[in-house]
């Protein structure tokens, strides 16, 4: 008889992906509060790449934290394909939460996004090692980006990339949360 | 995990396809670097990775869309989908791969903070072979049977 697995996943998704986009909205929002009170580093090596790489630490393992809340839910083996779906769901529900996150912290400050865009701008302008024509693309393109994020077309898009990138790495963090949390059952082995 | 495994192949597909994104808009052919700066590959991952120019491999004249590290754990993990049927089963391997990765992700996160503290200077190409383990590391731990788990309980 063929196994089936009824235990219901949403909840962990759900509950995980609110949880880091939680996180990653506090992360970036301290980031770029800090990046918007300092004065430009000059340097490539800005508050917002840090930002990037802490947000990048932080999502990926989404998947595999769901993994492990729903295993600590059942108790029960699970499939791999099973992680690879929790871990694709979680990442789309980070993806979400973010996003509404952020569109609910610009109704506290509707100033910051303007804020962000021209502290980054004032960074990119101050770094000495990068040629000027360099400069400029990357100075059109934030500006360019800002303005497609104030439309809610541009929100629908940047929604639909975080989406598709964040569901992709969390499901292969998902296959590894089941490697790693999932209690053992060698029928379920593939 | 099988070659007959239909999730061999969505592994396969998904890690391919993130790796041959991640390797940029020069991967089909030459572009400026303001053209770059504005691509879709560069957009993509723009939320999770730094892609500061100087830390990155160049594909033509522009930089890959993602830096050293990341290109190195995407290439890792593609690398490994590619032969993970054809590396054998071994309890050595069930006992050790979970320390193997959680070791080779310590390197990485020591030689990430070591850098930002300044107390050593890493390259792109150190940068490559750590993240190129990393990638690794993880999808042989997906394909790796009867798996000897850590308990984070006492």
């Amino acid at each position: 008889m063929e196994r089936t697995q009824p235990n219901p996943f949403l909840n962990s998704a759900l509950i995980v992906g609110m949880i880091f986009a939680l996180i990653t909205t506090a992360v970036s929002l301290t980031i770029g509060y800090h990046m918007i009170n300092s004065e430009p580093s000059g340097s490539l090596f800005s508050p917002a790449t840090l930002s990037s790489v802490l947000i990048c630490l932080i999502v990926i393992f989404a998947g595999m934290f769901a993994v492990r809340h729903h295993v600590g839910q059942f108790n029960e083996p699970l499939q791999l394909g099973r992680g690879a779906v929790i871990g694709v769901t979680t990442g789309v529900f980070v993806a979400v939460f973010s996003a509404v996150f952020s569109l609910i912290w610009l109704l506290i400050d509707p100033a910051f996004n303007d804020n962000f865009m021209n502290a980054m701008i004032a960074n990119i302008e101050s770094i000495s090692q990068l040629p000027a024509e360099q400069k400029e693309a990357m100075v059109d393109s934030i500006y360019t980006q800002f303005q497609d994020q104030a439309t809610a077309i541009g929100q629908i898009k940047a929604l639909a990339i975080n989406s598709v990138l964040f569901g992709a790495l969390n499901t292969l963090t998902g296959l590894l949360g089941v490697k790693l949390f999932a209690p053992k059952d060698e029928s379920l082995e593939i | 995990m099988q070659l007959s495994s239909p999730l061999y192949w969505v592994l396969l597909i998904i890690s391919g396809s993130v790796f041959v994104i991640a390797l940029g808009p020069g991967l089909f052919g030459d572009i400026t670097f303001a053209e770059w700066f504005v691509s879709w590959q560069r957009s993509l991952f723009e939320t999770v990775c730094h892609q500061q120019p100087l830390r990155s491999f160049y594909m033509g004249e522009v930089p890959m869309a993602v830096c050293s590290r990341c290109i190195g754990i995407y290439g890792g993990f593609f690398a490994g989908s590619l032969i993970l049927p054809i590396i054998p089963q071994h309890k050595f391997r069930s006992r050790y791969i979970i320390p193997i990765l959680l070791s080779v992700l310590l390197l990485n996160l020591i030689d990430v903070v070591a850098y930002a503290l300044s107390i050593w200077d890493n390259t792109t190409y150190s940068r490559l072979m750590a993240g190129m383990l990393l990638g690794f590391s993880a999808v042989t731990t997906i394909g790796t049977n009867n798996i000897t788990q850590i308990s984070l309980r006492s």
